[in-house]
């Protein structure tokens, strides 16, 4: 299948063995529209490029040889670079590099692409969630007060929100708790574990202790317990890229650069680790569901070439695998063997898994793991990018997919989110602030909305979360 | 195929911008070195990928070319055409004279599968024997078999200037100034095609990316820059091609014309749809503008849907079994987040999930009709 998948621009046979790579970055094409007189030579080859200008990818002996090409080029005196309106960046069929000029779209980096949609489609605009929303995943209030926080929640139409205070102590969660306490209603305040010393005896039984007192202080679930490949590490620990620099040409504002790989970063065990099981079975008989991110987008663990797909996202966010780690399949096994392991305790999967590009093996796991759950926090550029399928996934399992947010409350953000969610729209780009609106990350995909039916949407806004909540309950009864 | 290491970072070039720009080779290697022209990535999702070996039904191509240069390689045209399934192709061969006996030539062991259209002879366009010559030339490609017209191009600097692909010796361009489509001294010759019963293809402007600024900010690149056009006076803009077509086509009512490309108006097909309703006598093709569609398959198929018998498909990218395909699995899947039609834009294709009674009227009945509407207006 050499055809569909090979590159088609810049001069390249799917059979010759890639794309011309050689200093001359010959374009065969624009050969036939650009050199007068080389028509009389080539004629029997004359359709080679469409009459609108597109390559025609043939193989074999049917197209003249890029040897072949030159040889009639050098043969007629061919001049390098003869440039009119409709024609590309010709370049000598021999001899030395042209070099484009700067800032022409032959030396624009990947990195720099910001492209807007010039597709005029139906925008639907959604000021306010269709139906209520509880937010299963957030860090907290940021750069906002509490005030500030609801007021926002008030407006686009979020019940409630789920926030990960990141205490691990009764005594800081008493004191982040304090920060919420007039708005009882309308916040889920769940602590972490203490992951201090895991690698000491009695640790399990210190780590039990300390949930059970945050739980006496009121925190409701776990979360977010992440393990990137070095295990639940003692503090919280983030590869959150570099604050955001100002985007070209006062372009949106956003980062591209990745975080350096930390060797020293803390370590500590898997979720399918036995020093674990204690905190799990704890979780479940106190009735706090617990959320646990495992790994990252599949893109930061591929090539970093020009193949992969998830640039510059991947790059951003790219995870260099040591010995000791865990890899993205690592990973996710250990979620769901843990799952298995501990049938009473509710586990929600953050960032659907991680299985954004593998959606169907997320529904294995759902099938086999009743008391596993997903939310669909920070993934909806990796979704959007194939909304009808993500659309039958979550209509085929209507009850185990949850509403999150995963960033500092802007009035953008919810607006882009619930366009995803609800509409149909398509092909368009949000290149907000990072950790506020900015959809697309690095990703240099357009987003398009799932469109999902009312009653899915529905659960996935709110009635699941209220279902995995109740259900914690009875498991814990 | 090319394996990922075949076309790893391209090693002699990155050297060439490393002693242009002075960084150290290694740093090119990074990702945030990566030009956009070379970015080629493959989408690893693991979503259904259908395998369309056939169209679902028979399939007319209203959009090609005479592609093949030998009695030989028409056979082998002709047997990819059977292995996929397309019934027929409409060939322009945009040449006149002996240019199109020539091609008819090569072509005539497959009278059934083939179409021949023939185009203008401009040469007289800037002399006063124009209207009668080129009349005359546009009866004998008729008597010679001749069944439209195609492809008449204007993509801002008049009908008739070269578009590169037809070779010299059968180029009857005009010398000196060249019409647009509304030009009146054209009107003879668009109203004998609707008397000789020809159907008219022609395509104005470009997608609108190749009119964009050529930076950072245009979703159209790296095709864009390829397909640039710089409007300067004496050259039409994109609005200006497409409302010259229009005249041309409501000054002939009696004449069917194919607007080539969906009138490259892929990003406002709303337009089109708008001048699809105030032209009964236009028909547009989809040829060569699957990739500039696919990447908005929900509003596609509902564009289609309201306007089941205008669209007509078409190829213009030569005549390989594999391109076929994706056209197929384009039309016909909801298969999402594929590249394929080798990679020119930056964006991902997604079917459009056609249902089959749209699919039918485009891949073949919509032709048919459009044939037989031109037969009956010439009686």
């Amino acid at each position: 299948m050499p055809w569909p998948h090979s590159p088609g621009h810049g001069g390249t046979w799917p059979d010759q063995g890639g794309p011309n790579l050689q200093a001359s970055s010959f374009e065969w094409p624009i050969i036939h529209r650009t050199l007068p007189g080389l028509e009389a030579r080539t004629s029997p080859r004359q359709f080679a490029v469409g009459i609108d200008g597109h390559d025609i990818f043939r193989r074999g002996n049917r197209n003249m040889n890029r040897r072949e090409l030159m040889l009639a080029g050098m043969a007629l005196g061919i001049k390098p670079a003869i440039t009119s309106a409709q024609q590309g960046p010709a370049m000598a069929p021999s001899g030395p590099v042209q070099e484009a000029p700067p800032g022409s779209p032959p030396t624009i980096l990947l990195n720099d692409y910001l492209p807007n949609s010039l597709y005029r489609l139906p925008v639907t605009e959604i000021n306010k969630a269709k139906y209520p929303v509880i937010d299963a995943h957030n860090h907290g209030h940021g750069p906002l007060n509490v005030a500030e926080m609801v007021k926002i929640m008030d407006q686009m139409g979020i019940e409630k929100t789920v926030i990960f205070t990141g205490a691990s102590d009764a005594g800081r969660f008493t004191e982040v708790s304090r920060q919420y306490a007039a708005y009882p209603d309308r916040f889920d305040l769940w602590c972490m574990f203490d992951m201090a010393d895991s690698d000491k005896p009695g640790f399990g039984a210190k780590a039990v202790k300390a949930l059970e007192a945050c739980h006496r202080a009121g925190a409701r679930g776990i979360g977010e317990m992440s393990d990137k490949g070095r295990g639940f590490a003692p503090r919280r620990y983030s590869r959150r890229p570099p604050r955001a620099f100002e985007g070209l040409n006062g372009g949106p504002t956003h980062t591209r650069n990745p975080m350096p790989p930390d060797p020293d970063a803390p370590t500590g065990p898997h979720a399918d680790d036995p020093r674990m099981d204690a905190l799990w079975d704890r979780a479940g008989q106190l009735g706090m569901p617990i959320s646990i991110h495992v790994s990252d987008p599949i893109w930061s663990y591929q090539k970093m070439d020009h193949t992969n797909d998830g640039l510059m996202n991947g790059w951003t966010w790219r995870i260099i695998l040591e010995p000791g780690m865990y890899d993205h399949n690592q990973l996710v096994d250990s979620l769901d063997k843990t799952a298995q392991k501990h049938p009473k305790t509710i586990f929600i999967a953050c960032h659907l898994s991680n299985l954004d590009y593998d959606l169907t093996r997320l529904g294995e796991m759902f099938d086999r793991r009743p008391n596993l759950y997903a939310d669909i926090s920070a993934r909806f550029a990796e979704t959007a990018t194939i909304p009808r399928f993500t659309r039958r996934f979550l209509m085929k399992y209507p009850d185990r997919v949850v509403y999150g947010s995963d960033v500092s409350y802007n009035v953008p953000f919810f607006k882009t989110s619930f366009r995803i969610m609800e509409s149909e729209d398509e092909h368009f780009y949000e290149r907000g602030k990072v950790e506020t609106a900015n959809f697309n990350f690095n990703y240099h995909w357009p987003l398009n909305g799932f469109g999902l039916p009312d009653d899915v949407l529905k659960n996935v806004y709110h009635d699941n979360a209220v279902n995995i909540f109740k259900k914690a309950q009875e498991n814990a009864a | 195929m090319l394996s990922g290491a075949a076309i790893g970072l391209p090693k002699p070039r990155a050297q060439g911008r490393a002693s242009a720009h002075g960084a150290p080779p290694e740093a090119e290697a990074t990702p945030d070195k990566l030009l956009l022209k070379d970015y080629r990535p493959k989408s690893i999702y693991r979503i259904p990928e259908t395998k369309v070996d056939r169209a679902k039904y028979p399939v007319i191509d209203c959009h090609t070319h005479p592609y093949a240069r030998t009695v030989a390689e028409v056979d082998q045209w002709v047997r990819n055409m059977d292995a996929v399934g397309l019934e027929k192709g409409v060939v322009m061969t945009m040449a006149s004279g002996e240019g199109f006996t020539d091609i008819q030539e090569r072509f005539s062991q497959h009278k059934d599968r083939f179409e021949l259209w023939c185009g203008f002879d401009f040469t007289q366009f800037n002399s006063a024997g124009f209207e009668h010559e080129s009349l005359e030339a546009l009866e004998r490609c008729h008597d010679a078999g001749a069944t439209g017209i195609g492809e008449l191009v204007d993509k801002g600097r008049g009908l008739g200037a070269p578009v590169g692909t037809e070779p010299a010796n059968w180029r009857r361009g005009p010398t000196g100034p060249r019409p647009h489509p509304d030009d009146p001294r054209l009107d003879a010759l668009f109203d004998r095609c609707g008397k000789l019963g020809m159907p008219v293809s022609i395509h104005v402007s470009d997608p609108p990316w190749a009119y964009e600024a050529m930076d950072h900010t245009n979703d159209g690149l790296m095709n864009a820059y390829k397909w640039r056009i710089e409007v300067k006076p004496g050259v039409l803009g994109h609005e200006e091609l497409i409302e010259s077509l229009e005249r041309c086509v409501k000054k002939h009512p009696r004449t069917i014309f194919f607007a080539c490309h969906l009138t490259n108006q892929c990003n406002d097909l709303a337009s089109l749809g708008k001048m699809l309703d105030r032209n009964p006598n236009l028909y547009a093709d989809i040829g060569a503008r699957y990739a500039e569609t696919a990447c908005i398959p929900r509003f596609v198929a509902q564009f289609f849907s309201e306007h089941p018998d205008r669209i007509l498909y078409g190829t213009d990218m030569g005549y390989d079994q594999e391109m076929y395909r994706t056209t197929f699995r384009i039309l016909e899947t909801a298969d999402e987040h594929f590249y394929a039609l080798h990679y020119s834009y930056h964006w991902y294709l997604n079917g459009f999930n056609l249902p089959d009674a749209l699919l039918k009227k485009i891949y073949r009945d919509n032709a048919l009709a459009a044939f037989a509407r031109a037969r009956r207006n010439m009686a």
